[in-house]
């Protein structure tokens, strides 16, 4: 399924109406079977192959050698392997982890504190910021609209040859929107159509007693933000507060160190791990995890019920297969 | 800058006083007549201004009523949803109006002009930055309103309203260092209603010009003093301090003259 060269059918959700003849995305039918998206920025067929295009084309860059796929791969789920990835234009790192991007339409937040509040608004973020793309924007619109083929593409899209922020930003939330991965081995195991080993089975049952408070199937998020614990101080308050987690966009202390609850969907393909990348694999992620973090007053209270000493190795390995049964490969073969 | 009379009269203005003072447009507005037709037009002239009303200098050091000494680099602000109220308290309200005013080095943008309906107003009023509807989402394009102005933040969704910077002289380094308030958020957007010394008809053709100054240094003192030691650098939040600040600027704004040309 997903989308095999060709879109499926979007059914929508009542609360975004939608052309009925417009194309849509494979998925199976399920507790997802319909793609939100805003009423004013309804995905089209053109619209989705033009973001598409743009999201791959490097002319979205101050230097013109990095585009949206540089850091978002993907073969890696759209995530580029790296801690904190010095591939954009100024070559300078990052301060956080570029995130997985796929059934991102489900998301009322975007960057690992939610401070961009939809993907229209998101998309200026990259472009603009002197680390990434680093592009000005008055000065990509003039070299969009003397583009030989971009002006004629846009027309076909909204009518008009002008290309403007607006335009290019929907344009690309609708491709972004048509990133849907629920094709894992997982995702068939509930549709009946595979037996999942024995052994993931009993992950399975780890997962549910230790993770689900914070990744609830079916998306393995809850599209919020906790504070999991990894850090017990935060006195670096430089770069507008990025090391505070979702405090910055808050100001509400309780959001200090929380971060956005990312989706346990392909996590073999995103590595490093959480939102500085600082876990270099699920080892160190379980390590984490599986020990009292009650002596962390920051932590969030789903990490202090119970004991988090886990029983023992046969059950992090359990835990391990039943992850990797959400390793979505037809979707980071051809999203 | 132009320096006239605070009143303006004009015959028109008498005649509207006269005939009609309060109520003849609600209801149906079936008297006799009907509604007027056609449109004026009103210049705006935007001025900022120092604390005697003399255009700003960029550079130059002023002090503030706290004693603080400041310059500005420049200053930069939306004027959005121009609104002319009626006798009645109806209104006009301008579609798409969203204009950003600049006073920088290279440019200096504070003035415009609005068509408006045909019709006996009382005042004038405009919103500080970008109303909420508009700004939960950066992708609006909207009069001037775009995100290639510059004017918005992209990791905390929304537009800036008032971006201004500047140096003041710090105690502690005895030296001149940065401020820089930018500032925005839905909590900060502010109405700002300017009476017109007295009702004004306009009529099909006719022509005026509102000359409002922004008094540029209430920013940091009327009515809400500011500590720039304390907080040189508010960008979002602070959001105790954003909101001082926009109250000051809220309060920022007079009517220096609106007369038909």
């Amino acid at each position: 399924m997903r989308l095999t060269g060709v879109f499926l059918l979007l059914i929508l959700a009542g609360a975004c109406s939608h052309r009925p003849d417009n194309p849509l995305f494979v998925f199976p039918a399920g507790p997802y079977d319909s793609v939100p998206q805003p009423d004013y920025n309804p995905a089209t067929e053109k619209g989705v192959a033009l973001g598409k295009k743009l999201f791959f084309d490097p002319i979205l860059s101050a230097d013109g050698k990095v585009s949206c796929a540089t850091c978002h791969l993907p073969s890696l789920a759209f995530t580029d392997g790296q801690a904190l990835t010095r591939r954009g234009v100024s070559g300078e790192p990052l301060l956080r982890h570029a995130p997985a991007l796929f059934n991102l339409a489900w998301y009322d937040g975007f960057f690992w504190d939610g401070g961009s509040k939809n993907l229209e608004s998101q998309v200026f973020g990259p472009l603009i910021h002197p680390d990434e793309m680093g592009v000005d924007l008055k000065q990509l619109m003039e070299k969009l609209n003397r583009h030989p083929e971009y002006p004629t593409l846009f027309a076909e899209v909204w009518g008009t040859d002008t290309i403007n922020s607006q335009r290019l930003a929907r344009t690309m939330a609708q491709y972004e929107r048509t990133l849907l991965s629920f094709s894992s081995p997982y995702d068939k195991w509930k549709a009946g159509e595979y037996e999942l080993p024995e052994q993931a089975l009993r992950g399975y049952d780890v997962y549910r007693s230790h993770c689900s408070g914070c990744h609830p199937e079916p998306w393995f998020t809850d599209f919020g933000y906790h504070n999991n614990a990894i850090d017990t101080a935060f006195t670096n308050t430089t770069h507008e507060l990025t090391y505070f987690g979702r405090y910055r966009i808050t100001n509400d202390s309780v959001d200090i160190g929380r971060y956005k609850t990312p989706s346990l969907r392909n996590l073999g393909f995103t590595a490093p791990y959480m939102h500085d990348g600082r876990f270099a694999d699920m080892d160190a992620v379980f390590k984490h995890y599986f020990r009292d973090h009650t002596a962390n007053t920051g932590a969030d209270s789903l990490l202090k019920q119970g004991s988090y000493a886990m029983t023992g190795e046969a059950e992090r390995e359990a835990l391990y297969v039943f992850l990797m049964q959400l390793n979505d490969t037809a979707f980071t073969r051809n999203p | 800058m132009k320096k006239i009379s605070l009143l303006l009269l004009f015959v028109s203005g008498i005649l509207a006083l006269q005939s009609c003072k309060k109520d003849d447009e609600t209801g149906g507005g079936d008297n006799n007549g009907g509604t007027p037709s056609g449109n004026a037009t009103v210049m705006f002239e935007v001025q900022s201004v120092d604390e005697n009303e003399e255009g700003l200098d960029l550079g130059k050091v002023y002090v503030t009523p706290t004693g603080d000494s400041v310059t500005f680099d420049y200053i930069r602000y939306w004027i959005s949803n121009i609104e002319f109220v009626k006798e009645d308290g109806s209104s006009w309200k301008e579609e798409k109006s969203y204009r950003l005013m600049e006073k920088t080095q290279s440019k200096n943008r504070e003035e415009f002009s609005v068509t408006v309906p045909a019709g006996k107003y009382k005042s004038l009023r405009f919103g500080i930055g970008v109303d909420q509807a508009r700004n939960s989402s950066i992708d609006s394009v909207a009069g001037e309103l775009d995100v290639t102005a510059g004017m918005s933040w992209t990791w905390n969704t929304g537009y800036i309203f008032m971006k201004n910077e500047g140096t003041f002289y710090n105690s502690d380094s005895m030296a001149y260092t940065d401020w820089k308030y930018h500032l925005g958020t839905d909590a900060n957007y502010k109405t700002v209603t300017l009476d017109f010394p007295m009702t004004q008809e306009f009529t099909d053709g006719s022509k005026f010009m509102a000359h409002v100054v922004y008094m540029a240094l209430n920013i940091f003192s009327k009515p809400n003093d500011m500590d720039l030691k304390a907080n040189p650098v508010l960008m979002v939040g602070p959001a105790d301090q954003t909101a001082k600040a926009a109250d000051n600027y809220a309060e920022a704004f007079e009517l220096h003259h609106f007369k038909k040309q």
